[in-house]
């Protein structure tokens, strides 16, 4: 198995076996993780024999893409970190209740989904301390090559807000399939939904980011234009 | 917006993502060649999927503050530190030491109770009274639950009209019957001639 550091642009664990290990692990657990060989189910069934090194090993293989998952969906990281380690210690409590015949990342991904979701909309009243972060790692426009970054930043900073406004269910499947690049058969066991469920809510959920990303872009054209021509004038 | 616009829109997030198969796409990709109002709604729709799916890359997950290497490393140290106090946790509840448990809370239960049960509560728990039967030397009072069967009188019933038929007492019942009575009776428990014992 290859081991590499760079992102995965999907959140399964691709055939041909690259995995996105985090640094710093203990050698055994590392190797554990990296070996494409050891199935997740033999993983399961040795944590479950009473070996911690397994399960270390799953929480390797697992923990960024569920982080990012978290992420996707909270759009804080403060948020998308509790979820993680809340899901992989809910995880070690069920290991017993885990079906070998079935797959291992749609099993996890359905207890970080559920509990992110759950968290999304304990904190729907504090709507908007997401985009805050996202605007507070904007870079300065006075470094170099800051007016770029800042303009990438800013562009990223509307996509949250506008994902920010979506009801949870269709940010779900949004964040499932045009972030993560699973499909709606894997979404739909994932968010415990119908096939066709997933796909309406795709479709629905599409349609509903592009008004309000429209919106949001046009507001900000609009917000733009009297302080270009401010400036103009001034000039 | 003609049929055709209609049916086509309703495929046109399917057709952005991706998602129709190959003949369905041609058919929307011939009609947006010639559609322009078609055309602008499928534009938009994929500048919000750019736009969306430029979270997940790899550049976009590199803007985040905060995430990086040493966070994902700090985050499987907490992580297998928790499962860890989690194992530490289940096998401090094991069978045996959970009967063991079990049992001493039992007994504490069981102490606790008994120390501080009441010495009387209501009338069932009160000692029969015998003094009744002492203090007018009429007839024994015979409580029901003490267990032998009692005589009653019916409320109401005429005194006069039992000492006539005398030795002819009414049979009003025993047990359940006459603790209900009593209890009805209770302001007028200690009323000697409503209660007789069977000579």
């Amino acid at each position: 198995m290859i081991v590499r550091s760079a992102f995965l642009p999907s959140s399964r664990l691709p055939v041909g076996g690259v995995v996105d290990l985090p640094g710093g692990l203990p050698s055994a657990v590392a190797e554990l993780a990296a070996d494409s060989s050891i199935s997740e189910a033999e993983l399961v069934r040795r944590a479950l024999a009473g070996q911690q090194d397994p399960f270390a090993a799953l929480v390797a293989r697992y923990q960024k893409r569920a982080f990012w998952i978290a992420f996707h969906v909270l759009g804080r990281v403060e948020d998308a970190r509790d979820v993680t380690q809340e899901a992989f210690v809910r995880l070690f409590r069920s290991l017993d209740r885990y079906d070998a015949r079935r797959s291992f990342y749609t099993w996890f991904y359905r207890i970080v989904m559920n509990l992110a979701i759950d968290s999304l909309r304990k904190r729907r009243s504090q709507r908007g301390a997401g985009l805050e972060e996202m605007l507070g790692a904007m870079p300065d426009e006075r470094e170099p090559g800051g007016a770029a970054h800042a303009e990438i930043s800013e562009r990223r900073a509307l996509v949250w807000a506008a994902l920010d406004k979506l009801d949870p269910k269709f940010r779900a499947v949004l964040v499932l399939r045009d972030i993560h690049g699973l499909s709606c058969r894997e979404i739909a066991p994932i968010l415990e939904i119908t096939h066709a469920t997933a796909r309406w809510r795709l479709h629905r959920g599409r349609l509903c980011f592009r008004e309000i990303w429209e919106r949001t872009v046009e507001r900000r054209e609009r917000d733009e234009g009297p302080t270009d021509a401010v400036e103009d004038g001034a000039s | 917006m003609s049929v055709t616009c209609a049916s086509i829109r309703r495929q046109l997030s399917w057709f952005v993502g991706g998602d129709l198969d190959r003949d369905r796409g041609r058919e929307v990709a011939a009609h947006l060649a010639e559609c322009l109002p078609c055309r602008r709604q499928a534009a938009g729709l994929q500048q919000a999927g750019k736009a969306l799916a430029s979270l997940g890359d790899e550049a976009g997950r590199a803007a985040v503050a905060g995430v990086d290497e040493a966070m994902f490393a700090s985050l499987h140290a907490e992580i297998t530190a928790a499962v860890a106090d989690e194992t530490v946790g289940q096998s401090m509840l094991n069978w045996p030491r959970a009967l063991w448990l079990a049992a001493a809370m039992l007994l504490f239960g069981l102490g606790w109770w008994l120390a501080r049960a009441p010495e009387t509560i209501g009338l069932l728990d009160r000692p029969p009274i015998p003094a009744v039967a002492a203090t007018t030397g009429d007839a024994a009072l015979v409580l029901p639950w003490a267990g032998p069967r009692a005589w009653l009188r019916p409320l109401g019933y005429d005194d006069s009209e039992a000492e006539a038929g005398a030795g002819r007492d009414l049979r009003l019942g025993s047990g359940m019957m006459c603790r209900h009575r009593l209890r009805t009776l209770e302001g007028e428990l200690l009323a000697p001639r409503l209660l007789r014992r069977d000579r």
